[in-house]
């Protein structure tokens, strides 16, 4: 099954998570987007733990790993839970403890903001 | 994923990135293809880490997506576990986005040995069956009248009742004759 990805934008209409993802080193973004690929065509049956549960219901957190543990925060839907997910903001791992602090709430925030305003999200732009 | 094919062989004129990434769908593709053999033959991860020798937690870590750090020594022992035979190859990059493109629950799954080989013997019959006719019908392609319409139909005919064209063809048409 084939999932629609699509990027949270701030109120002013700028996506957040293009400007983390330019800021990544190459290598990670290679490992970055063969995740978002597979998850893209392939959904997450085939690749189950791609994907894992946040202390926030509804917030789940995309395994990459590599040096630095990205965990860039991603809900399903919001606005169709069947055949999308949005990337509501980048994250990183380390020692168990995600930075920025709280990213999955902050990612629950965006969430909501997504629910009430379609706008506020565009469709995902890859950065290689 | 047609667009992904497209896309994938523009990012992969960069050679750093191009590692980068098939290296992960690598330790994917592996830690997918355990699991699909797992579930294709009923077992639970302590069933397949008794049959491998290895413990439950080791065949765990194996099917995690995450998990990059198994050995050839390792996938062997899986393979034979398995009934089933390991191949390690180098491969080319386009050889690796069509994986992807491929790649799905059902294209992982692979039978064992003897099933294998029972399939494959009767594959083998019927493509021995096969050759003689597919030969046939080229040549009744390519030199016969073309009133012909059914080329199945024709190959089970007598030969001569077609029109040779060529004194060459002598040679085949005693081949189909006999």
């Amino acid at each position: 099954m084939k999932y629609a990805l699509f990027d949270y934008v701030t109120n002013k209409g700028i996506n957040d998570f293009k400007i983390w993802t330019e800021k990544l080193q190459k290598i990670q973004r290679a490992k970055l987007n063969i995740r978002l690929d597979m998850l893209e065509n392939k959904g997450f049956d085939l690749f189950p733990q791609i994907l894992t549960g946040t202390d926030t219901a509804g917030i789940q957190k995309l395994r990459v790993p590599g040096k630095v543990q990205l965990r860039p925060m991603v809900c399903k839907g919001p606005i169709n839970i069947e055949n999308e997910f949005t990337l509501l903001i980048g994250a990183i791992e380390k020692q168990d403890k995600l930075q920025p602090k709280k990213a999955d709430q902050i990612a629950d925030k965006r969430r909501k903001d997504v629910i009430t305003d379609e706008k506020r999200r565009t469709k995902h732009e890859r950065i290689s | 994923m047609k667009e992904l094919v497209k896309t994938l062989t523009s990012e992969f004129s960069d050679k750093e990135y191009a590692h980068a990434y098939v290296d992960d769908f690598s330790n994917m593709f592996i830690a997918a293809q355990i699991k699909a053999l797992r579930d294709q033959r009923g077992w639970t991860q302590k069933e397949l880490a008794e049959f491998s020798g290895m413990k439950q937690e080791r065949v765990s870590a194996l099917e995690d997506v995450n998990y990059g750090a198994w050995t050839a020594k390792t996938l062997k022992k899986l393979a034979q576990a398995f009934d089933l035979t390991l191949k390690i190859s180098f491969e080319q990059f386009s050889d690796c986005i069509m994986d992807m493109d491929a790649i799905s629950t059902e294209s992982l799954k692979r039978v064992s040995r003897e099933e294998n080989l029972l399939q494959f013997g009767q594959n083998e019959i019927i493509r021995d069956v096969e050759t003689p006719i597919t030969y046939h019908a080229n040549v009744v392609t390519k030199r016969v009248t073309p009133n012909v319409i059914n080329i199945r139909d024709a190959v089970t005919q007598k030969a001569s009742a077609f029109t040779w064209t060529d004194e060459s063809d002598t040679p085949y048409l005693e081949a189909i004759q006999a």
